[in-house]
C-alpha cells in the first residue's frame, strides 16, 4: 500500500505515477491510431451532411440546383474531398485492423509498414477517385 | 458467472461466457462482433457507392438524380447507408465511453448519438422514396 502511504502522511507522491502520454515518442502505429478514429468521427457528421445533401437533391428543383451547386464550391469541394479521404482513411485502417483482428501483422516491420501504407493508400485511393470523377465527367 | 467471481490473479478470459457483464457498457464482445460484421459487408458496397457518386458528380443535378432513381443505385445506396449508421452509432458510442466520463453528460452524449442517427437514418429513407418515387414517374412523363 505505497499509494495510501503518501496520502497518511500528507506528502506529495513520486510523479508521474503512471506512463503519461507525453513520455511517448510518435510512431507510425500511434498517428494512424488516432488518425483512425477522427476520421471514423469526421465521418460521422459527414455522414450527416450527405444525407442531408440527399435530401436536398431530392426535395424540390431549387434545392436540387442549391445542393449541386454548392458541391462545387470551394468549401463544398473541400468538404467532399476531406470526406473521400477520411473514408479512404478509415475504410484501409479498417482492413488493417481486421488483418491485426486474424491474428496477422505483429511484428515492428509488418506494423509499420501497414501504418504508413494507410496514410500513403488513403492519399492515392482519394486522388484516384477524384481522377475518375473528373476524367468521367 | 460474473467477472467477480474468478480468482484474483487469473484473467478473465471473455470467451468463457460470451464477455457477458464486461465491457463499458456490458454488452461484452457483442458490439464488437457487429461492429466487424458491418464493416465486412459494408467495405465493397461503400467502395461501389463512392465510384457512382464520383461518375455522376459532374454531370448535373438532373442527372445525379436519374442516377440515384435507378434501381440498383437506390438498393445499394440504402444497404450502405443503413450499414455505415449502425456502424457509426456503435463507433461513436465507443469513442463517447473512452472520453466522457462524467455520468450526466455520459448520458446525454449517448442520446444525442442515437438521436443523430435516427434523424440521418430518416433524412436518408427520405431521399430513398423521393428516388424511388422518380424511377416510377419518369417512365410516364
Amino acid at each position: 500500500m505505497a499509494q495510501a502511504e503518501h496520502v497518511a502522511r500528507k506528502t506529495p507522491a513520486q510523479r508521474p505515477l503512471s506512463p503519461h502520454l507525453q513520455i511517448y515518442g510518435w510512431t507510425w502505429t500511434f498517428v494512424m491510431s488516432g488518425f483512425h478514429r477522427a476520421s471514423g468521427v469526421a465521418l460521422y457528421f459527414g455522414l450527416g451532411l450527405f444525407a442531408l445533401w440527399l435530401v436536398l437533391l431530392s426535395s424540390s428543383a431549387e434545392c436540387a440546383l442549391f445542393a449541386y451547386w454548392f458541391m462545387g464550391t470551394p468549401i463544398g469541394m473541400l468538404i467532399v474531398f476531406g470526406f473521400t479521404w477520411g473514408l479512404m482513411h478509415h475504410l484501409i485502417g479498417g482492413i488493417r485492423h481486421f488483418i491485426w483482428d486474424a491474428g496477422c501483422g505483429f511484428d515492428p516491420v509488418m506494423r509499420r509498414r501497414m501504418a504508413m501504407f494507410t496514410l500513403v493508400g488513403s492519399v492515392t485511393a482519394t486522388i484516384l477517385v477524384w481522377a475518375f470523377a473528373l476524367l468521367t465527367r | 458467472m460474473m467477472a467477480n467471481d474468478t480468482k484474483p490473479g487469473v484473467p478473465v478470459s471473455v470467451f468463457g461466457h460470451g464477455g457477458k457483464d464486461l465491457g463499458s457498457s456490458g454488452h461484452g464482445v457483442g458490439h464488437w462482433w457487429t461492429q466487424r460484421v458491418l464493416t465486412i459487408i459494408g467495405m465493397p458496397m461503400v467502395l461501389v457507392m463512392v465510384l457512382v457518386v464520383a461518375w455522376a458528380s459532374g454531370r448535373g443535378p438532373g442527372q445525379m438524380l436519374l442516377v440515384f432513381s435507378y434501381p440498383p443505385v437506390t438498393i445499394l445506396l440504402g444497404l450502405s447507408m443503413a450499414l455505415m449508421i449502425m456502424h457509426m452509432r456503435l463507433g461513436l458510442q465507443q469513442v463517447i465511453e473512452d472520453y466522457v466520463t462524467a455520468r450526466c453528460w455520459r448520458y446525454a452524449a449517448f442520446i444525442f448519438n442515437d438521436a443523430f442517427c435516427a434523424v440521418v437514418a430518416m433524412m436518408t429513407l427520405y431521399a430513398l422514396i423521393k428516388f424511388s418515387a422518380i424511377s416510377v414517374l419518369a417512365q410516364f412523363v
